[in-house]
């Protein structure tokens, strides 16, 4: 695997280390508010400083880490279970089922992603359940289409035939034989789509849409940034940075999976905008 | 040609009519009246009943669908449930703003992305090849919404060369461009390169080579007018996503292009507005995407036997 995908594996490894122990390594609560000490600049006891109300923005991102990974796992999770379902559901029935199905996948996939995501924030309003359904919604069809197209190729081999032939139950076919044989393409795909929904969630809580205030998820951390940019900048850059990093890594390691796992197939280490 | 010109154009009425269905079933998903939704919380139980009546909302839903797909093709959105005003004029206002910002991104993203990737395929594999590639890499992965604050800091606040927020002055679209334009210049950049190492490794490159010709007509010549169709199509299919991107980058800079009247009203609830202006930037996305395929179909015979 290239260097750049093992170092974002890394990455990838810390921010969740940071997350999962964030209440034993935050030095303060993430909405624990110092009126007195607001708009420090970094010091030894706030190392990003602290915002309006004086919370320390270190604390902040290291719990907004569990949301961000929590909402990007969850969404991305749900997604690949509904999308890996549909996708073979089509490509064992064809017919109507494949052709109802697949255009109203391509319907979803024909919506930038943002702007679906915001279609289901209207229906179901906002906070973090939503946010992961909005994500969820906006990242199926990626799995569907994925896992159809390599399903029709596998129930063309002849250990498949055989076994249909044999008299091989639907679910025995599709679950023993087909589903095995299309894990390496979802892999691949389940770690690129993270960190295009990490960029989704977020731009959606910056907009005021997804998790809310004063949740320290790091999109909604970034709007509050953006209006304190002139006070402490800091606030601006910091969770920024973080999804940043977080998008990056998992473009780079989802390609440095694939040169490794599916070298036939070759990407531009590139989230879904 | 005809039959692939037809089967795109209907491909993508489809795609509208579809869009169409999922705008207008979005506002009858939502627990609750409808009736009452439009009519604002506030509104008095005459008013919302008015309001039925006129938006039809006690007759069947497929009649319901109807009437507002008709109305949207005359376009008739309904009226702002904010401002009073109708929903089509206040987009219409709005959306110079999105337009210059989404086409001075293309073009800026587009110069830009093919100039470094043919850059970068000439030096491939040395030091020239990689800085672009790391470059391009980062412009497409760093979120519009944080690219676009960093630029403020730096060149509004730290700087003072550029307006932070607003547009009040042309100077003011500078930072909203660069911005929106990173990414999809990321993108054509090694859209650009790809191509290029993928063209120059053919018999037609190299026998231009072998005939003597010099390296600037062999790339410029030969092998640029024959890696540009993919990218062109990239770039295409790029602007459609550019107009929804101004979703972010509009609120970033307080700019009052469609965008932000989209965020604005899903915050004030103001349902016909966000029917509209969802409506009217899905249909923007697919017909851009429609045309891209369409010229890259004239410009390109073998697409259109494949298609």
């Amino acid at each position: 695997m290239s260097k750049a995908a093992v170092a974002s594996g890394f990455a990838i490894a810390v921010i969740g280390v940071l997350a999962l122990f964030a209440p034993a390594l935050a030095p303060y609560g993430p909405l624990e508010q110092d009126l007195a000490n607001n708009y420090a600049g970094p010091s030894l006891e706030h190392p990003f400083g602290t915002d309006d109300l004086g919370r320390d923005i270190w604390s902040r991102l290291l719990f907004g880490a569990r949301i961000s990974l929590g909402i990007a796992f969850a969404s991305v999770g749900f997604a690949l279970v509904v999308g890996t379902l549909v996708g073979l559901l089509s490509a064992y029935h064809g017919g109507f089922v494949d052709a109802s199905l697949m255009r109203l996948m391509d319907v979803l996939l024909a919506f930038p992603g943002i702007l679906l995501g915001i279609a289901v924030v209207v229906v179901l309003g906002n906070g973090v359940e939503n946010t992961i359904i909005a994500v969820a919604v906006m990242s199926t069809p990626t799995f569907a289409r994925l896992v159809r197209g390599s399903a029709l190729s596998i129930l063309e081999r002849d250990h498949v035939a055989a076994s249909r032939a044999l008299g091989a139950s639907a679910a025995r076919v599709i679950f023993g034989q087909v589903l095995p044989n299309a894990l390496t393409p979802l892999v691949v795909a389940s770690t690129l789509q993270l960190g295009t929904a990490i960029l989704i969630a977020s731009g959606l809580s910056f907009l005021g849409l997804g998790v809310q205030p004063p949740h320290p998820e790091w999109g909604a951390m970034l709007s509050k940034g953006r209006e304190l940019v002139r006070a402490t900048p800091v606030a601006a850059f910091a969770p920024g940075f973080f999804i940043t990093v977080l998008v990056l890594s998992f473009s780079l390691l989802g390609d440095g999976l694939r040169d490794v796992l599916d070298p036939k197939q070759r990407g531009f280490g590139l989230a879904r905008p | 040609m005809l039959r692939f010109l037809s089967r795109r154009l209907l491909e993508a009425l489809l795609a509208l009519l579809f869009t169409s269905i999922l705008v207008f079933s979005m506002i009858h998903m939502i627990p609750g009246d409808p009736a009452l939704l439009v009519a604002g919380l506030e509104a008095g139980p005459e008013v919302v009943e008015r309001i039925r009546r006129d938006l039809g909302l006690d007759r069947p839903l497929p009649i319901q669908y109807g009437s507002f797909l008709w109305n949207a093709l005359q376009g008739d959105f309904g009226v702002s449930i904010r401002t009073g005003l109708p929903v089509l004029r206040e987009i219409l206002d709005r959306f110079p703003y999105t337009l210059v910002i989404a086409l001075g991104a293309i073009l800026l993203a587009t110069a830009m992305g093919i100039g470094s990737g043919i850059l970068a395929a000439m030096r491939h594999n040395r030091l020239g090849d990689a800085l672009v590639m790391v470059a391009a890499l980062l412009a497409a992965s760093t979120p519009s919404y944080w690219l676009g604050l960093m630029m403020m800091l730096v060149f509004s606040l730290f700087l003072g060369w550029l307006p932070s927020i607003g547009i009040a002055t042309s100077a003011h679209y500078v930072l909203p461009i660069l911005t929106l334009g990173a990414q999809s210049g990321g993108i054509i950049s090694r859209m650009t390169r790809a191509a290029m190492l993928d063209v120059v490794g053919q018999d037609f490159v190299r026998a231009a080579r072998a005939r003597g010709e010099r390296e600037t007509s062999v790339i410029l010549r030969h092998a640029l007018k024959n890696a540009l169709i993919p990218v062109l199509s990239i770039v295409g299919l790029r602007f459609g996503n550019l107009i929804a991107g101004a979703v972010l980058v509009e609120s970033v800079f307080a700019i009052p292009g469609v965008g932000r009247l989209l965020v604005d009203a899903v915050l004030w609830r103001d349902y016909p507005m966000i029917q509209g202006t969802m409506l009217f930037v899905a249909a923007l996305f697919i017909l851009v995407n429609a045309a891209t395929d369409v010229l890259y179909a004239v410009i390109d015979p073998r697409i259109r036997g494949a298609a």
